[in-house]
Parts: structure tokens; sequence; C-alpha cells
């Protein structure tokens, strides 16, 4: 067993479902465990975080037992030192962004002025003093988001717990927020568990993929592993990813491309998850290139085929400018009645997040 | 009836009168005005027949002024009781989800039991339970030289069996919608259900209890039947102002109307308070 990370191996019984999940995330670790709705991953979470009691096994966290089925020992959610930041935030709406993360402080006892100056100068690294005395209400979902991560981290935990962090936000926000959280990440020292039912979310956050189905672990590895060699036809189409490896493009190269992907920092890796590619007949009116960390770029694209899948299309792609093959996924209600044929020319726009 | 009229409105015909039928039968109508006269008559004949040139001077009256003051402090007290014990009450009814269901809704129905109660009968049971004889009340007495029938503690008592349960049920009805997950957050984040309770679930429901609070307080204001029988009817002791005010209709009725206005008024200004935290409740 991992001595200085999480460790935990356990059971959980709900009626007749039944968690069984095994985790070693060693300090600076991701694990992302990643699943379909019912598939035991906020269970999961909350067995970790101690808000539920595992019927068999243990749970523990640099050395110290925070449950062991066996001898009954259980150690309450406040007692466990491990951060949490939930679905949806939770963020305290009668306190101010300042008064959320100082929370934790005065709960554990910090006199109040240094438990206030902390939280402040923890909202200025996030860069958040201009909303510090904001009510969540006032706040946007990345700015929420920024202020929970802070909340949780504030008191240095050995263990981060996220509960489908970018689950809550648009998708113009999602981006940069999946690219701050990123960096955040790297920056914290501790093991990082989270649950998403996005792969993308889990293959740029994670080391390591855990992919729950029916409360079983199906498969288990880095990202990379994960996505090319799918262990079985549902992970597969859990993680139904693209990896694209993208040359160092000078603006307007390519015949087709008008999105130059990269700053020229020369080539790189960006993931690109299929229900975020959208397609259009027309030329979009804001087909951009980009500079940054990420952005969209638009391509050209060849339709190669079509598919029907349960209540979705997929369209098969491949780019005219570079030969780049990926797909795109949109509900049956964004097809237009024609074109998409097979053979016919569109213009797909794809979000380019960094991948590390 | 009422749910199906109001609960989809996105569905509802347009605003036109010609578009929908009123769907309200004429058989209907004479009855439904009726109704709404008999409730509102009684009180258009009290504000026409109040003296009111004689108001400053019968309001100053010692009489209405003490029962006045008697009436909104026992009530005050009843209201700040109910508080301190019916919100642990209206928590462990809250939070009684997993209880075994029996348990549950017996003691639900000992809560509700002061409501549908006809108050004489809860004076009655109060003084054979705190009375000189009374089952608790003969060791107050013995061990303490304590009698409460007939003193102004009475009267506070009275108050708060009959009005905390309004209490309790509109802060158990806060408690229930308030999101519990918010606890969960507050619990990792290494606070002690003492320090959650007071910091994240108190100004949470915050507005119900302000509700309830204002229900509490009108319901102690108002008391009678639990009061004359539990605590009798001393001026400056026990005489608050629904019990002068039915004296005073036999000896001096002009006073009667006065003190009957200034419980209407009281009633008009806990209705329009508690409009304003509903709403404030729903929007915060």
């Amino acid at each position: 067993m991992n001595a200085a990370g999480l460790a935990a191996g356990f059971t959980v019984d709900r009626g007749t479902f039944r968690l069984d999940l095994e985790l070693a995330v060693p300090p600076g670790g991701v694990t992302a465990i990643v699943g379909p709705n019912g598939a035991g991953k906020s269970t999961a979470l909350r067995t970790i975080a101690g808000l539920v009691r595992p019927s068999t096994g243990r749970v523990s966290l640099a050395g110290r037992v925070l449950d062991d089925a066996a001898s009954m020992t259980h150690l309450p959610p406040a007692a466990r030192g491990i951060g949490v930041v939930f679905q949806d935030y939770l963020l305290f709406p009668h306190l101010t962004a300042a008064e959320n993360v100082a929370f934790g402080l005065l709960a554990q006892g910090m006199p109040r002025r240094d438990a206030h100056r902390t939280a402040r100068e923890w909202l200025d690294r996030f860069g958040l003093s201009a909303h510090a005395d904001s009510r969540p209400g006032a706040l946007s979902g990345g700015q929420a988001q920024r202020v929970a991560l802070a909340r949780a981290l504030v008191l240095e935990p050995a263990l981060l717990l996220l509960d489908e962090p970018l689950a809550a936000l648009d998708a113009a926000t999602r981006l940069d927020v999946r690219a701050d959280l990123v960096e955040r990440l790297r920056e914290f020292g501790g093991a990082t568990v989270l649950v998403t039912h996005d792969p993308l979310d889990a293959v740029v956050l994670a080391d390591e993929i855990v992919v729950l189905e029916h409360g079983r672990v199906a498969q288990r590895g880095a990202p990379t592993e994960v996505t090319r060699s799918p262990a079985n036809d549902y992970v597969a189409r859990l993680v139904g990813l693209h990896l694209l490896r993208l040359a160092p493009t000078t603006e307007g190269a390519g015949r087709g491309g008008d999105g130059a992907v990269g700053g020229g920092s020369g080539e790189r890796t960006v993931v690109v998850s299929p229900s975020e590619v959208r397609v259009s007949v027309e030329r979009p009116a804001d087909a951009a290139s980009i500079t940054g960390e990420s952005g969209s770029a638009t391509w050209e694209c060849r339709v190669t085929g079509v598919e029907e899948l349960g209540g979705r299309t997929r369209i098969l792609l491949e780019s005219i400018a570079d030969g780049h093959r990926f797909s795109a996924e949109l509900a049956l209600r964004d097809v237009p009645p024609f074109g998409y044929g097979v053979g016919s020319t569109v213009w797909a726009t794809l979000p380019i997040a960094a991948h590390r | 009836m009422r749910g199906s009229r109001t609960g989809s409105p996105g569905l509802r015909a347009p605003r036109s009168p010609d578009a929908r039928r009123s769907g309200i039968p004429a058989a209907l109508w004479a009855p439904a005005v009726l109704a709404l006269a008999f409730l509102v008559l009684p009180l258009v004949a009290l504000v026409v027949r109040v003296p009111w040139s004689r108001l400053p001077e019968l309001l100053a009256a010692p009489e209405i002024a003490t029962s006045l003051g008697l009436s909104l402090g026992s009530a005050a007290a009843a209201t700040a009781l109910s508080l301190l014990f019916g919100i642990p009450l209206a928590w462990v009814l809250a939070r009684s989800a997993h209880w075994n269901p029996v348990a549950r809704r017996s003691l639900r129905a000992l809560v509700t039991v002061p409501l549908v109660l006809p108050p004489v009968v809860g004076g009655v049971a109060l003084l054979l339970l705190l009375g000189r004889r009374g089952l608790l009340g003969q060791y107050l007495d013995a061990w303490f030289g304590i009698q409460l029938p007939f003193t102004t503690a009475a009267v506070v008592i009275a108050q708060t069996f009959v009005a905390m349960p309004f209490l309790v049920l509109a802060v158990e009805g806060a408690l229930r919608g308030a999101d519990r997950r918010l606890e969960d957050a507050a619990a990792t984040l290494g606070a002690s259900d003492w320090f959650i309770f007071r910091r994240v679930t108190l100004p949470l429901i915050a507005p119900g209890v302000a509700a309830g609070a204002v229900l509490c307080f009108a319901r102690a204001l108002g008391e009678f039947g639990a009061t004359i029988t539990f605590a009798g009817n001393f001026p400056g002791v026990t005489q608050t102002m629904p019990l002068s005010a039915y004296l005073a209709l036999q000896s001096n009725p002009d006073a009667a109307y006065v003190i009957s206005l200034v419980l209407l008024v009281v009633s008009v200004l806990v209705l329009v308070s508690l409009r304003d935290r509903w709403v404030s409740g729903v929007t915060a």
C-alpha cells in the first residue's frame, strides 16, 4: 500500500447496487474516475470524503487510516483533512467569496483576522481579488469554481476530491477553466481524485484514468493507454476521443484550414471530443485562428461516412488540408435534412485545449 | 383543482378575455360574494364604529396602555421561548426522515395537537400540569415555593403552548427546503456540527425562522382561551388585550373597540411583513 498518498480499497452497498473500487494515488498524482451516471462515481468520492461509510475495506491517507470496516473505524468528514470541490461548487450563498474561503480556517479555530487575511491572499493567487466581497450569486461559473477550489485548498489538504468540476460550466468557459484547473492541480502537491462523466476532462487533467461501469472498474491506466486501446466497447464509446497531432501552422496556411493551430511553438497534441466538434455547411462567420493556449480552429473537411448511434449522428470527417481524420457527434435535431452526405464538403470547428 | 390550475403556468392560455372562458359557473358567484362579504363586513363594522375622535385619549387610558404593554411583552417572551426551544424541535422533526415511520408520525402529531386543540382545553391541561395540585406544579410549590397559575409567567406559558407549533412547523419546512449538501461541504472543511448549525444551517433558514416567529408572535398576541383559563384575568398581571377587550365590551364599549382596532392593525402588519418575508425568502 502506498503510505504517502491515498490508498483505498472498499465496497459500498446501496440496495442492489454495489460499488467495488481500489485506488492508489501518490502525492502529486491525479486520478480521474470516469463513467456514466449511476456508475458509482459520486458514491466513490463521498466514501473517500467520509460522507458515506464503506461496507467493507479501508481507506487511508498519508499513512493515516480513515476508514477500516473490519475494525469499525470511521473518521467523520471534518477530521479527514480532505479538500472537496463539489458538483455545483456548493458555495455558501449567504457568505462572500472571502468568507467562503475563510470558512474552513475559522471552523478550525484560526483567529478571524488571520483567517480573512489568508483567504484574501488565496483569492489574489486565484485572480479573484476583485470578487472577494461578492456573494456566490454574483459570480460567473468559472469564478465560482475557483472560489470553491480556493476554499478547499486553503486548508492545505493531503487529498483533493473534485466532483464533476467542469460540468456546471457552459462550453465557452469550460475550455478556459479546464486549462486553469490543469495549472492549479500542477501547483497542488497533494493527491487528487476527480470524478467526471466527460472523458475529455479526464484525459486533459489526469495521469491515471479509472473507468467505472455498474460499480466495477472496467479499465484503468494512463490516458493514452485507455484512449488508444479501450478494453471493451463500452470504454471505447465512453472515451470516443481524438488525440490529434497538430503541426505548427503559419497564419492562413493550408488550403482549407483558416484555423492556424498552435502559436508557432512546434508540434503539439490536442484532445478533441466528437461531441464538441461543430459542423456547418457554410464557412462559419466566427472562424478564427488561434494564438494562445486554447481556442478553436476551423477546418474544411470531406464527409467520409455518416453513422446513427442511439439518438445521435456521427459524421466521419477528413480534413482536406492535411488529412486528419476525426468525427463529429451531433444530436439528431442539430443535423440539417440536407448536406452532410458522404463526399460532401463541410466546415468543422474544433475546440483546441492544451494537452499536457 | 387549484393544483391543476396553478401547476403549469407555461401552458396557461393567453390572457385575453375572449381567448378563454372565465371558468367560474354563474351559480358559484353569489355564494362566493356572500362569503367574502361575511369575512370583510365585520371588520368594516369595527372600523366604522371606532370612536376615531376620542382615539388618542382612549389609547392613553391606563387600562388600555397596561394591557397593551402586557400583551406585547408576553407575546415577545413567548416568541423568544418558542425560538429557543422550537428551532431545536423543528430540527429534530426535519431530520427524522430515517426514523421508524410510526415514531416520526407520532412526533409530528404531538407537535400539531396544540394547533387544533381548543385553547381552553390547553389552559385546563396546563393547570393540571403546573397548577398548585398539578402533576409537576405540586413539586414546584413544595420544593421551590413556585406557584405559576395566575401570574404573568403563566400568560407567557399559555401563549407559548398555543403559538410554538406555528414556529416549529414553519422552521421545519425551511429546514426541509434547505440544501443539506451545503452542510456536507461545511463538514469537509473541518467544521463541527455546532459550527455548521450556527454558520450554515441557521443563516440558510433565516427567512423561514423569521416567518415562523411572526406567525408565532401573532398567535400569542391574540391568545385568549388558554390564558384566561390558566392565568386568569388580573389587570396589570395577566389581563392581555384580548381579555380586556372582552371585558370592556360590557363596561366600556368604546375601549373595547379601540383595543380590537389595535389588534386588527397588528394582524394586518403581520400579514404584510409575512408577505415580504416570503418574497425575500424566495429571491435570496
